[in-house]
Formats: C-alpha cells, sequence, structure tokens
C-alpha cells in the first residue's frame, strides 16, 4: 500500500500540526499569580458606581498614573467595607502593613514605545474599552500569562502588538511613522 | 521504527510544522527578546517629571525643556521656538557607544588618581591645556587655575565657525570680538561654509532665515541646494573668487573713495591687480557677468555679508581666503557685524592669557590636556603634536568619548556630558547678542568622572569647584541676553603685515593633490540613533562616504562602489567610494566625521589638507 509506505510521514505530520496548533502556543506561556485577587466589576457595577478614572486617573500634567497606587485603595479600604474573604487578606496584608502590592501589568509596553494615555482618551476621545476590552467589568482578575522568551503578557501580544497600533492609526487616517512612537 | 521511517517521520513533522504558527511566532518572540537583555539600558518606572534646561550642544543654547521618568531623561522638546534634530537627540548621548566611563591609561583601566599623579609629574617639564570648545565657563576656569601653575598655557583650538568674524576683529579699531549677524543682514555670500547645514547654531540659522542667500562651493552640498543663487566654483579657488569680487566692487565710485582712506589699500589693489575680470572668471570657473551680478546683488542687497569660515569637520579655509572676505565685507560696509559683549567675569578670577597654537614653540609641552567635552569636535593631531616635547612628553585627554584622541593619548579621563553636569554653551559665532545659557545636571556622571575644570583646578592645588563657579558667573550676569553693541570703525582692510602679492600668489595657485571637498555635520555624533535613520533615509551619506563623478574617479584610478581605505601621512580612514553622474567633475566630496580630521595636517595657511592621499582596496 502506497499510503503504509507514507504513514510515518503523515503522523510526524498531523502530530506536529497538533502541537504547533494546540500544545506549543499553551506552553510558551506561564501563569503568573497576581499579588491579591481584584474584582473590576464590584467596583464599576451598580454598587460600586465607580469610573474607569476614579483609579486610574491623569496626574495633574496630563501624565496617566496607570494602576493606583496603594494609597488610592487605602483611601477606601482602610477597614474591610465588604464581606469577602480576599478583601480582607488584602486590607491585612497590605494595606495594614502598607506593603505595595506588585501588580502584573496586563498591558504593559517596551520601553521604546511611547504612548501617551492622555492624547488618545483626550483628544482622541477612544474610550477604554477600545484597548482593554471588558477588563473593567470583569469579576476576577483573569490570569496573567507571560511570554516565556518575550517578558510581555498574552495580553499585549494578543491585541495591544504594534501593528495593532499602525493599523488603527491608518485606518483613523493619522500619522504612524516610527518617530511618532519611538521617541 | 527503521532509520528511514524515522527520516520520514522527522519530514513529516517538519512540512507540519511550516503550517503551523509556532516557528513564525518564535522567530517574532526571538526578535522582541532582544531587545531586553538583561545589559541594554532600560528606563527606570516612575514619576514622570519636567525640567527646565538650556541645550548646550551647539552655541545657539536653545531654552528645553527635560522630560524624566524615574529621574532618567527620557525626552527634549524645546521651549517656545523649533530645535535641531540633534537637540531632540541630546538626552541619549550620556549612553552613547563610544561613552568613556572609565580612566583609562594606554588601554588599561586605571583611577583618577593614578591619572593625577602621572600629570603631576609631567607638568614640570610645561604644562597646556588645549580647549577644543572654547568660550565656556570651564574654558575661563582653565585659565584661572592655570595661573596658579609656573609656565603653564591655555590653548583655544582654532574653530571654523567665526573665521571670518575672527579675520574682520584684525581690521576693527580697538580689540574686539565682533559677531556676524546674520539676523540683520539682507544678502549674504556664503563661500564654502555649510551655512544652513549646522554652521554655528543651526536651529536658529534655519528658523530665523531672512537674507537671500548666494552660495560658493565646489560641490553640491545641501546649503547649495536650499541657496537661493548657486556658483559652481572651482575647487580652491575661494580666494580668487572673493579678490575678483573685491575688484568688482572698487570699480564702484561711492567704494574706491572709501577704501583709499583705509590702511592695507595698497596691498588690496596689488592683490587684485592679478585678479583681472577674465582671470578670475577662469580660475573660479564663472562667467564675468555671473561675478558682477554677485557684486551688484551684495551692493543693492544691504546690509550684506560675506562668510567665509570653512565647514567645522572638514577644516576651515585657508587665511588668505578669510582674508579676501573680510577685505569685501569692509568694502560693503561691514553693517552687518556687531560686537559681541562678554558677560561680566567675578572680579576675583585672574585668568591667564590665551596663546594660539602656532605661537606655541615646538617640542614645548610636557604635559598636554585636552579638553574634549562634546561630540563634534576636531582638530588635526598632526597640528598638535609637532608642539609635544620628543620624549617624556604626556597627553592626558578629558574627553566624553573612546574614539577621538584614544589612540594619540597616554590617558583617557572620562567628563561628564550634556545633563550630567551644570555646564553651559560658548558663544555663538551668528550673534552678537546673547546670555549664558546653562544646562543643569539632571543625571549622575559615572563613578570617576571629574569636569575637566576640576581635574585642572586638582592639578593646580586648587578647590575643585566648578558647579560652583559656574553658579557665581550666571547670578553675575543675570538671565537678560546682553545685547550686541555696534561694530567699530574699521581702519583697516587688511591686516598690518599682509603681502599682497603673497596673497594673489595664494589665490593663483594650484590646489596640491587631488581636490577634496570635505563636509560633515558636527551634531550628528550626538547620537548614533540620528546618523542611521538619516543614512537610511538617505537624508545624509555615513562618515567615510566618498561621492565623485564617475569620470573623476576613474581618473583618478578609484574604483566606484567599493569599500577601500582612504590613507594619507597622518593615518588613515574607511571608506565607500560611490560614482554620481551628477555630481560635477573634477571633485571629490567626503562626508568626514572627526576622524576625518586625524588623518589631515593643518597647512600654514589653517586649513586642514591630506598629505599624499592615497585610497587602497579593502
Amino acid at each position: 500500500m502506497k499510503i503504509a509506505r507514507f504513514l510515518s510521514y503523515f503522523s510526524g505530520l498531523a502530530i506536529s500540526l497538533a502541537a504547533g496548533w494546540t500544545v506549543l502556543p499553551q506552553a510558551l506561556y506561564k501563569e503568573v499569580p497576581q499579588p491579591a485577587s481584584f474584582s473590576h466589576a464590584a467596583h464599576t457595577g451598580e454598587k460600586g458606581g465607580m469610573q474607569c478614572t476614579d483609579c486610574h486617573a491623569f496626574r495633574t500634567d496630563g501624565s496617566f498614573a496607570g494602576v493606583p497606587k496603594l494609597e488610592t485603595c487605602a483611601g477606601c479600604h482602610a477597614e474591610p467595607v465588604g464581606e469577602t474573604a480576599s478583601e480582607k487578606r488584602f486590607v491585612e496584608e497590605f494595606v495594614k502593613k502598607e506593603r505595595e502590592p506588585q501588580w502584573q501589568i496586563y498591558s504593559r509596553q517596551p520601553d521604546n514605545a511611547w504612548f501617551p494615555h492622555s492624547v488618545h482618551v483626550t483628544r482622541g476621545k477612544l474610550a477604554c474599552e477600545g484597548c482593554h476590552g471588558s477588563h473593567g467589568k470583569s469579576a476576577a482578575l483573569p490570569a496573567y500569562r507571560v511570554n516565556r522568551i518575550t517578558g510581555y503578557s498574552q495580553t499585549v501580544m494578543a491585541g495591544m502588538r504594534m501593528d495593532d497600533c499602525v493599523a488603527c492609526h491608518r485606518q483613523r487616517g493619522l500619522s504612524h511613522s516610527c518617530l511618532d512612537c519611538h521617541k | 521504527m527503521i532509520r528511514r521511517e524515522l527520516i520520514k517521520f522527522a519530514g513529516g513533522a517538519a512540512t507540519g510544522l511550516a503550517f503551523t504558527p509556532l516557528p513564525w511566532r518564535l522567530l517574532g518572540d526571538s526578535a522582541i527578546w532582544t531587545q531586553n537583555w538583561s545589559w541594554m539600558p532600560r528606563t527606570p518606572r516612575g514619576e514622570v517629571g519636567e525640567k527646565e534646561a538650556n541645550c548646550t550642544l551647539c552655541p545657539a543654547g536653545c531654552a528645553v525643556k527635560v522630560r524624566t521618568c524615574g529621574g532618567t531623561p527620557i525626552g527634549v522638546w524645546p521651549r517656545g521656538e523649533a530645535m535641531c534634530p540633534a537637540g531632540f537627540a541630546g538626552h541619549t548621548l550620556p549612553w552613547h557607544p563610544l561613552r568613556l566611563r572609565q580612566c583609562l591609561n594606554r588601554g588599561r583601566v586605571s583611577s583618577l588618581e593614578e591619572a593625577l599623579e602621572a600629570s603631576r609629574a609631567a607638568a614640570e617639564g610645561g604644562l597646556a591645556v588645549l580647549d577644543m570648545l572654547p568660550g565656556r565657563t570651564a574654558s575661563l576656569l582653565h585659565r584661572v587655575h592655570l595661573s596658579g601653575i609656573a609656565n603653564a598655557r591655555y590653548i583655544p583650538a582654532p574653530q571654523a565657525e567665526g573665521g571670518t568674524a575672527r579675520a574682520m576683529a584684525r581690521l576693527a579699531a580697538g580689540s574686539v570680538q565682533l559677531s556676524a549677524e546674520l539676523g540683520r543682514a539682507k544678502t549674504v555670500l556664503s563661500v564654502s561654509t555649510p551655512l544652513l547645514d549646522g554652521w554655528a547654531a543651526p536651529r536658529r540659522t534655519a528658523a530665523n532665515r531672512g537674507f537671500t542667500l548666494w552660495q560658493a562651493e565646489s560641490w553640491r552640498s545641501r546649503t547649495m541646494d536650499l541657496a537661493d543663487s548657486r556658483l559652481l566654483i572651482r575647487p580652491g579657488s575661494e580666494t580668487a573668487l572673493l579678490l575678483g569680487l573685491a575688484r568688482q566692487l572698487l570699480q564702484t565710485a561711492g567704494v574706491e573713495r572709501r577704501a583709499r582712506l583705509l590702511q592695507g589699500f595698497d596691498q588690496l589693489q596689488a592683490a587684485i591687480a592679478h585678479a583681472a575680470p577674465a582671470a578670475a572668471a577662469e580660475r573660479t570657473g564663472l562667467s564675468e557677468d555671473r561675478i558682477a551680478a554677485l557684486a551688484d546683488a551684495l551692493l543693492r542687497g544691504q546690509p550684506s555679508l560675506v562668510i567665509a569660515d570653512g565647514d567645522p569637520l572638514g577644516g576651515p579655509l585657508p587665511e588668505d581666503a578669510r582674508l579676501a572676505a573680510a577685505a569685501v565685507n569692509v568694502l560693503l560696509g561691514a553693517e552687518a557685524f556687531s560686537t559681541r559683549r562678554e558677560p561680566p567675569v567675578p572680579k576675583p578670577w585672574r585668568c591667564i592669557e590665551c596663546t594660539r597654537l602656532e605661537q606655541v614653540d615646538n617640542h614645548s609641552i610636557g604635559l598636554l590636556i585636552i579638553d574634549e567635552p562634546a561630540p563634534g569636535l576636531a582638530l588635526p593631531w598632526a597640528a598638535i603634536a609637532p608642539k609635544l616635547k620628543p620624549e617624556g612628553a604626556l597627553v592626558v585627554a578629558l574627553t566624553w568619548n573612546r574614539a577621538s584622541y584614544a589612540r594619540r593619548a597616554d590617558w583617557l579621563v572620562p567628563v561628564p556630558v550634556y545633563l550630567e553636569s551644570a555646564a553651559d554653551a560658548p558663544p555663538p559665532p551668528d550673534t552678537g547678542s546673547w546670555r549664558i545659557a546653562v544646562s543643569p545636571a539632571v543625571l549622575n556622571p559615572p563613578e570617576g568622572a571629574i569636569a575637566a575644570a576640576d581635574f585642572v583646578a586638582r592639578l593646580a592645588g586648587a578647590e575643585p569647584d566648578s558647579a560652583a563657579r559656574l553658579e557665581e558667573r550666571q547670578k553675575l550676569a543675570g538671565e537678560e541676553e546682553l545685547e550686541a553693541a555696534p561694530a567699530p570703525a574699521f581702519t583697516r582692510i587688511l591686516p598690518a603685515g599682509t603681502d599682497g602679492a603673497q596673497l594673489a600668489a595664494a589665490a593663483a595657485a594650484n590646489l596640491e593633490g587631488p581636490p577634496v571637498a570635505a563636509h560633515g555635520w558636527r551634531q550628528a555624533s550626538v547620537s548614533p540613533l540620528l546618523g542611521k535613520l538619516w543614512q537610511e533615509w538617505d537624508l545624509r551619506p555615513a562618515p567615510g562616504a566618498v561621492t565623485s563623478h564617475p569620470e573623476t574617479l576613474r581618473g583618478l584610478g578609484w574604483h566606484a562602489d567599493s569599500g577601500a581605505r582612504l590613507e594619507s601621512e597622518a593615518g588613515q580612514m574607511q571608506v565607500l567610494l560611490e560614482a554620481d553622474p551628477t555630481a560635477p567633475s573634477g571633485i571629490i566630496a567626503l562626508s568626514a566625521g572627526p576622524a576625518y580630521a586625524q588623518i589631515c595636517e593643518a597647512a600654514p595657511n589653517g586649513a586642514w589638507r591630506l598629505k599624499n592621499p592615497k585610497v587602497v582596496r579593502s
């Protein structure tokens, strides 16, 4: 049989196709735990009623403060305000000990990329969801999966790469030369 | 499983992998991985802030704001007005690949104390400080500290920029510092000077250009492309053009009447007697009518200005060309020149006099300290070497980099660069109005770096206090700009001792060796990123690029599109020969970096030249 003669070949082909599309891409990433659990939904939903910018604020000079510091959290959570174990743990472990949690940043970009939030949000009128998706409504922090080779998160690799920036700028007819982002 | 089956399996696996995202993903990820190697400099995460400063990379001293992240500068922006590209990249200078970070003694890592000890011993044989960027507060401090050392000299390195103004100062009544006021001129004749391409204060010249520019040059430079009128002259015919122009001007009644009253008129007459219109036209390759039209434009478009400085990296024009340019300026009334007021110097500062390099006797320096604080400063080593004692002379380079004097100096001592210590810009040669422009210390310099003035202070046994002294001078001078004063009367038309016949002979002399038009952009050395961008976008040739007409290259026996070594008696540099059919015939345009100066010798007339150059294929 001719097919039997090429059985080894097709086996290798099938195995590598399966591995290449399923197993190895998963193996490329490792999960790194966040220092504490956090529910965006609890803060931004009906109960919390907060806006993204209440915590992820712009400084007076227009620069973006990013993930809030512990003092912002401590403003409301000097003592637990709810009943959840995770909040109690956060207050005990971080707020009371004044220990800054080392959050893993899903959207961390390379140092050589210059991304001013203020220009995109205030002048470009982009909604936070445009780039960050439904992150602000999530009930729990998604797993932080970091690429073993590049060191960047899967979130960045999936939808916040240079190609995505360029595509959006192209679509809106904005300039997209090297020096626009790589200062 | 037999071997054949294994090979088939591997072949199938390899084929399958090619149709998965894995190999392509690995390629991309590996590329990103190379951006994050541990030894690559990283911007620290932290508070974003801004500091007000002045860019001291060129004499313009542009007001800038430095954006910092976690205390590290990450960008420079202009405050108010425009800024040149080098200014935007200035904050990368501390991380330049050629940056000197530790004391080296002939390539061996050493310490500052050892360098000082060796310097003290050698200073007994006669100490000289060669200041590659004169006019700063650090330059004054060198002179202050040297006053406490016996047999010490301060030598300001000759600069191409401002050469015409210095020649003019020799014609003025009294001792003054003159500046060519580009902002006041309506017509400018630039002779082989890159006026719109990095000369003096690049931003100011480009942003405030309100004059009609005539560019006379032997190749198609960027300034030539941007000029209003272009005069393509033969190589080495600058003096002939200027003397021919002087003759044309003297044929105007008013000009001749005024010129007759000035000293040196006879010498000028003697020089231009040989510069008959036909002779000047033949020497320059221009028509007589074109020279007459130029003279007419300069007379009608007053105030007009003639600048014949030469190129900052390609070398100054010969002294005779600068003298002839000064004479033409005086004939034109010299209305666009002004006297530069010097900011006050604190009274207790006692400075020694400046000594010009050509005044220094040969074999008279036992210890030469070279102060090279910024990129893009060049002086042929062949002009310095004869001044050193033949035996036992020590050369200490207080420098920012490991390139320029690394092969010549016995000791390399690192100095802080822009934004690493408080420093001021030198006075601009293109305006008489200026103020002390200071850049503050935003970053810490590398461990072991010392301000050049502090090194000399320690040698003199004084307190190293250059930062405090700069503050003292800045306070005394205030923040107000010093307005330029009117230029004094010009009592001469040529300096005393000028021989008109010799000037005429210099104008008629043929160029020695191949006609090389060396040109460079001083600020390009600030950041390798700039050079890379410009070269990749074909905005500028890389240092070492040689462009010429194919016929010219063939005539010299040089092969186009090949890497080669340009050798002279002083040294060698790598070049890339390129044929350009649109280039003027008979001229070799060489993009010079600081390495070019090291293979030149300084001719007696002040110009740089290649002695017995040859190109060897590499």
